[in-house]
């Protein structure tokens, strides 16, 4: 199953090293962390949870973590939802 | 290693 795709007019930024979602619609702006970055660019690109975790696995050579990580990313991706940073899905 | 996303509602 695909992750939630990003919602329009939102676009992830970086500046001095640190992370940022700016709605430009709604104007508002979240903090977030590398990892959070991530999830949400494989949000915009409508890759799968399997492969999302397979990714951030390889990515940050943590593949002994998949469970961990596809428990965080369901957990991120329905943060995007409420935040309304990403559309709403079927639950994952 | 893998760390746990984080997201913070708002900064320069």
């Amino acid at each position: 199953m695909s992750l939630p795709r990003a919602t329009s007019g939102v676009i992830v930024q970086q500046q001095d090293g640190a992370f940022f979602l700016l709605d430009t619609e709604g104007g508002e702006v979240f903090r977030v962390n590398e990892t959070a970055a991530r999830i949400f660019e494989l949000c915009q690109s409508g890759t799968t949870l399997d492969g999302a975790v397979q990714s951030l696995a390889k990515g940050l050579n943590a593949v002994d973590q998949e469970p961990d990580i596809r428990a965080d990313v369901q957990r991120t991706v329905e943060q995007f939802q409420e935040l309304g940073l990403c559309e709403p899905s079927p639950s994952l | 290693m893998y760390t746990n996303a984080q997201i913070v509602r708002v900064v320069l």
